[in-house]
């Protein structure tokens, strides 16, 4: 692939990808970063990134150490417990758990699990930013900003609130091109998630108070990663889940780079 | 009578064999022949235990073997890295044939020194996981030569017996540097 020259912006779902996707998946990813000259993700991909893998990674421990280190109590726990309003934790999990030493005994590989998902806990952020990731912190994310903690030997989250404090508000509130998104927007037939967004942006509209309120990190996250991205002057937008990005891109003069996800193909680039 | 923790010399090394085998009540008559105690501190006392449980104490690893198992690990180390040296060696020839021979090898170094992971610390134990997770499945006839030169710097950082948070950073590191991931096995692979 030919260098472009450009800013990148990663999606949380690249970030995490980078890390538990399969070796195909991350070879593609690698050609992809391996074209740009400058790679950037934001505060709500970093606390999206903790709170969706880490969290689960927070999980997977507990679990196992519950079940006295058994890799295939904990395998046939995620596959046989979790409810079905749990998929994204499902599938996360499994990809966390899709370890390939099929000789060891099964101790060995709760073993190996413990020390994948202790340093993972441990480093995982950190890693990230070594990897060459600037994080850009435009949006002054309390929960991006704060991340978790270890406290006491356990590791605390950011909730899944907001913050009072936290600036998300005033920063969505002084993007110049919030009324031309929301135009666009009107233009599509959109997603449940881009219909609170259209209706949080009419919200911002009357001023950024309240803005909290509305949990945005948490109910319209593709929103802000989106506008975080275009403040952050990255030309392109690289992602895996592409429903809310394929109409968000196009709207703030974004090209979307799309990844494969383990089930589909490529979908265009 | 209690139970010694001793460190290994010519005149206790019967007492240790017999402590080995589990011959814990013939110990205690030979330990007249054989005193221990002026090398050794006292860790226990076995006769403290319910009478049913002492003939099947399940005792720690002694001394001597934890020796035995340390030194292993050093020589399987120093194994490793003379496989990855030999192998920058080879690409530097472009030697495929041979590089992926002791590459398999590598591999199997490696095996054995998991087996043994427990003379080590935990920290190390981590390292060795990334480096054993990266070679999964992997082609070694792939590796380019500074690939090589790269997963030789990550496999020297384990012949130090203590590793900091900072080294296995630096392990991981040299890994990717090397074009393998270190996060290789924990990926889903279907």
């Amino acid at each position: 692939m030919s260098k472009v020259s450009s800013v990148l912006y990663l999606d949380t779902s690249i970030l995490i990808a980078s890390f538990v996707h399969p070796p195909a998946i991350k070879q593609h990813i690698r050609a992809v970063l391996s074209s740009y000259d400058v790679l950037v993700s934001g505060l709500i991909a970093k606390q999206e990134f903790s709170r969706r893998l880490l969290k689960e990674a927070h999980y997977l421990l507990s679990q196992l150490k519950r079940r006295n280190y058994s890799f295939r109590a904990v395998y046939d726990h995620v596959v046989s417990s979790l409810p079905p309003q749990m998929a994204r934790k499902q599938k996360i999990c499994l990809q966390i758990l899709g370890q390939c030493f099929e000789e060891d005994s099964d101790s060995d590989k709760g073993e190996r699990l413990l020390f994948f998902l202790e340093d993972l806990l441990e480093n995982g952020i950190a890693e990230l930013e070594d990897s060459g990731v600037v994080f850009v912190k435009n949006s002054k994310c309390q929960n991006g900003l704060s991340g978790y903690v270890l406290k006491k030997d356990r590791w605390r989250f950011a909730g899944n609130d907001c913050p009072g404090n936290c600036q998300v508000g005033q920063f969505l509130y002084a993007c110049d091109f919030r009324n031309t998104l929301m135009h666009a927007l009107t233009q599509h037939e959109l997603t449940s998630e881009l219909q609170k967004s259209l209706k949080f942006l009419g919200q911002l509209n009357e001023g950024c108070s309240n803005a909290i309120d509305f949990n945005p990190c948490l109910t319209v996250g593709d929103l802000i990663i989106a506008m975080e991205c275009k403040v952050a002057g990255a030309e392109d937008f690289f992602t895996q889940n592409f429903k809310e990005s394929r109409i968000l891109c196009p709207a703030l003069g974004l090209r979307l780079i799309t990844c494969p996800t383990n089930q589909d193909k490529v979908v265009g680039e | 009578m209690s139970i010694y923790k001793t460190s290994i010399t010519m005149e206790t090394g019967t007492a240790i064999r017999q402590l080995a085998s589990s011959d814990i009540t013939s110990l205690a008559d030979e330990s007249q022949d054989v005193d221990i105690s002026s090398v050794a501190e006292p860790i226990g006392d076995y006769t403290a235990l319910p009478t049913h449980k002492q003939g099947v104490f399940r005792r720690e690893a002694t001394v001597y073997e934890q020796n035995h198992d340390f030194r292993k690990v050093r020589n399987l180390t120093s194994k490793a890295v003379e496989l990855a040296s030999s192998m920058c060696e080879f690409s530097a020839e472009e030697a495929c044939y041979d590089r992926a021979i002791v590459g398999n090898e590598l591999i199997a170094t490696l095996k054995l020194l998991w087996i043994l992971r427990k003379a080590r610390s935990r920290q190390w134990q981590k390292g060795l996981n990334f480096v054993q997770s990266a070679l999964v499945d992997f082609a070694f006839e792939k590796l380019s030569s500074e690939s090589c030169k790269h997963l030789l710097n990550a496999i020297k950082l384990l012949e130090s017996s203590e590793l900091e948070n900072e080294d296995i950073l630096e392990i991981k590191r040299e890994l990717k540097l090397a074009s393998l991931d270190p996060w290789n096995a924990i990926s889903s692979h279907e």
